[in-house]
Parts: structure tokens; C-alpha cells; sequence
């Protein structure tokens, strides 16, 4: 049952979201709407997702929901109507997450030793910030460091839909 | 340092990393030589390297950029290995030692792959550059109202005021208060001379400093200790009573 009033419902906010939304968040934000239900609410996000395939954004599913995004094609336009630099990250800060990221989970030390330099502090602190990872335990070790993983949302900044996705290196 | 550089060694030209950011690491530097000069990194020749590298954390040091310490001990450790393989190989059990090389080498070769998988994150399609989830401005931000522009003399006039202000407030000195506990005891039990059970909190006058509940809480203790008082509780929490104890 296509109920269009609750597409249009959904629509509207995901263009004023501007984040992904996750169907939990979406389910309360709609639990007075008359007879909803998960089904209900999961078959009109399916339809949406279709409708949008072929459209100009599009409706990404992420691990941190459902988020109305621009398309990769026409980022050099966005960009320059943005007038923004795009942001660009250090090969430190890369490393630092693809050892973690790739790795999961690590400890600082471990990061230090892969890369041969003492200077993860800086990185794994500015990584906490961005909530791209997280301490997901502490290791059974002299000072019991900190085992770092990375988050959701992680995967939504880089359009991963699972950790699975993380491209495997090519053997040369 | 019994190290001595050749005086005809060839370092690989020229910092090009002045321009650029510089090695992110001795490991990143070992590779820069390593490639520039299509060494097998299976047997890697450790006299050269070993040279090469220290000569180039001496001209960085003479440029006076920031050598980190990691870059020393990679230094030390370098020639460390370049020593051991100048050292004859001894044959244990007819099994020869292992390559001084080979944790180097395994070293070199996770970091490799750790840059290779910087550089997979770094090409993923991201947000804030390939793409951006989507926001219609809701037009309704209202913007704070300008704040009056400021003239001279209201300033001045302002000033003045303020001046006079003053004038009405006498200097407000705090003086510390000390509490003698002999004395709070002496005081308490003399309210309690009468015999008529007295609440704690009915000592006090009005807003009382706190040093002086403190020390009054301390002095019912004392005389609980010495048996001159008596402290009861109806509740936990509650008010509590003190009595002087009937001597006679």
C-alpha cells in the first residue's frame, strides 16, 4: 500500500536532514502517524530508495541510516559553486587511520610501531574528535592502553555501507 | 660514532623533500632511497644504506629541520645491522643465523602496504569532496540585532559615572575569622546549661560561616568524647540534640 502522504513526509525530511537517518530514528519520529507500522514504514523507504535511483541525488543507505546525498558525478561542480577547498588530510593522518581501520582493533603503540614514528597522540586525538573511532576495550597489557576501532561513522563519511567494503589491497 | 662516511659516497639527489612536507618517518625516508635507486629489498646493501641515511639526517639537521628521535634510532639501529653482517656467519647446528636484515625488511614491507591502504582510504568517495548529504537551508535564521553603535562622550559620560558609583562603596575588607575549639566547647556547653536538650543547628545565628559550623561540629565530639554532652538522632539525617549530662 504506496501511502504518498508518507512518502512525501519522508522526503521532506531527508532534505532538511542533511545526516543519515536510521529507521529507528525515523519510526519515532513518525510513531503517531495512523497505522504505521515497520513493514509499512521499511516497504516506503524501499520505494523511496528506487525512486531515487535514477534521480539527480540520491537516497544512500549507510550504516548510519538513510541520507539524501549528492552525487559523486557532479562534485566538480559542487564544488565550485561551493567555492571550497576540498578538504584534504595529511599522510600521517591517512596512515594512522588505515592502521586502524584495516587492523581493528589497535592499540597506540601498535600504530607507533607500524609507521616507525611516535606521533599517534595528535592523530588518534583529532580522530576521537571526528568520531571517526572509538576505544572499543583495553588491552591485557602492562598500563592497559586503549584498543581503537572505527565507528559508523566512519563508514558514512566514506560512503562504505560495512567494514567488509574497505577495498583489499592489490598484490603486486 | 667509530662511523665514518666515505668521502666519495653518492647521495641520491637532491631534498627534494625540502619542498615538500617531508618523510613521515624513517621508514618513509628508508623507502625514498630504496626506490630511488632500485635497490632489491632482499638484500638490501646495508653499508650504503647505512651512510646514506645518516648523511641525510645530517644535512636535515644542518637545515635545521625537526629530526625526530625515531629517526636517530633507526640511525643506530642501521648500523647496528650493517655490523652484524660484517660479522662471519656462524653456523649453529649446521642452521645459519638468521638474516640481520630480515625484521628490517618486514618492517619496510607493512609500511608499504600501510601506505598503499592510506592511499585506498584516500581515494574512497567522501563526504565535505565527492559528495554531500543534502541540507535545504530552512531560511529562518534571524539574524541577531545589530548592536547600537557606541559614541564618544556616552562613553566618557559612562565613565564618569561609574567614578562616582564608587565613591558610595566603602572598601570591604575579609577578615579571617579563627575558631577556638576550646572555646565553641566552652560556649556550647554553657547553652546547654539548663539541661533542656538543644538542636544543632539552633546554635547558630543566622547564615553562620561555615569554618564556624565545622568547628561547633567538632566541639559537640569532643564533649560527646569527654562525656559532658549527650547526641541523639531521630532519623537518619535529622536534626540532632545535644543534652549536657547530669554530673550530680
Amino acid at each position: 500500500m504506496i501511502d504518498n502522504f508518507l512518502l512525501a513526509i519522508l522526503e521532506n525530511i531527508f532534505f532538511v536532514a542533511g545526516e543519515p537517518l536510521s529507521v529507528q530514528r525515523l519510526y519515532a519520529l513518525l510513531h503517531d502517524y495512523p497505522n504505521i507500522s515497520e513493514e509499512q514504514l521499511q516497504q516506503s523507504l524501499d520505494y523511496l530508495v528506487n525512486k531515487y535511483l535514477n534521480a539527480a541525488v540520491e537516497l544512500k543507505v549507510l550504516p548510519g541510516g538513510y541520507c539524501m546525498q549528492t552525487r559523486v558525478e557532479y562534485s566538480k561542480w559542487i564544488t565550485r559553486f561551493l567555492q571550497e577547498k576540498p578538504k584534504k588530510y595529511s599522510q600521517a593522518f591517512l596512515e594512522v587511520l588505515a592502521i586502524i581501520a584495516y587492523e581493528q582493533p589497535v592499540t597506540r603503540a601498535d600504530i607507533e610501531q607500524r609507521r616507525g614514528v611516535a606521533v599517534a597522540q595528535h592523530m588518534i586525538k583529532s580522530l576521537l574528535e571526528r568520531e571517526w573511532i572509538k576505544v572499543v576495550g583495553y588491552k591485557e597489557a602492562p598500563g592497559r592502553p586503549a584498543l581503537y576501532a572505527t565507528t559508523t561513522s566512519f563508514l558514512d563519511y566514506f560512503n562504505l555501507s560495512d567494514l567488509d567494503k574497505l577495498p583489499k589491497q592489490q598484490v603486486e | 660514532m667509530d662511523f665514518v662516511i666515505p668521502e666519495n659516497l653518492y647521495v641520491p639527489t637532491p631534498p627534494l623533500w625540502i619542498e615538500s612536507k617531508g618523510f613521515n618517518g624513517p621508514l618513509d625516508l628508508l623507502w625514498h632511497l630504496i626506490r630511488q635507486q632500485n635497490i632489491d629489498i632482499l638484500d638490501i646493501p646495508m653499508a650504503l644504506i647505512a651512510a646514506q641515511y645518516v648523511q641525510y639526517i645530517s644535512i636535515m639537521t644542518n637545515y635545521r629541520l625537526e629530526v625526530a628521535p625515531d629517526y636517530l634510532v633507526m640511525a643506530i639501529r642501521l648500523i647496528q645491522i650493517k655490523s652484524q653482517m660484517l660479522l662471519p656467519k656462524k653456523l649453529v647446528d649446521e642452521v645459519i643465523e638468521d638474516d640481520p636484515r630480515a625484521l628490517l625488511v618486514k618492517q619496510l614491507t607493512e609500511y608499504e602496504s600501510i601506505k598503499a591502504r592510506a592511499t585506498i582510504i584516500d581515494n574512497l568517495p567522501r563526504w565535505e569532496r565527492d559528495c554531500w548529504p543534502v541540507r535545504i537551508s530552512l531560511g529562518c535564521e534571524v539574524e541577531p540585532p545589530p548592536l547600537p553603535k557606541v559614541v564618544w562622550n556616552e562613553l566618557v559620560h559612562c565613565y564618569q559615572k561609574i567614578q562616582q558609583l564608587q565613591g558610595y562603596k566603602k572598601t570591604h575588607e575579609v577578615a579571617r575569622h579563627y575558631y577556638n575549639l576550646s572555646d565553641t566547647m566552652h560556649n556550647i556547653y554553657a547553652q546547654l546549661g539548663d539541661g533542656v536538650p538543644r538542636s544543632f543547628f539552633r546554635l547558630f545565628a543566622h547564615k553562620a560561616p561555615k569554618l564556624e559550623v565545622v568547628v561547633a561540629f567538632q566541639a559537640c565530639l569532643e564533649l560527646v568524647k569527654t562525656r559532658q554532652i549527650d547526641l541523639t538522632q531521630d532519623a537518619w539525617q535529622a536534626e540532632f540534640w545535644l543534652q549536657a549530662i547530669d554530673i550530680a
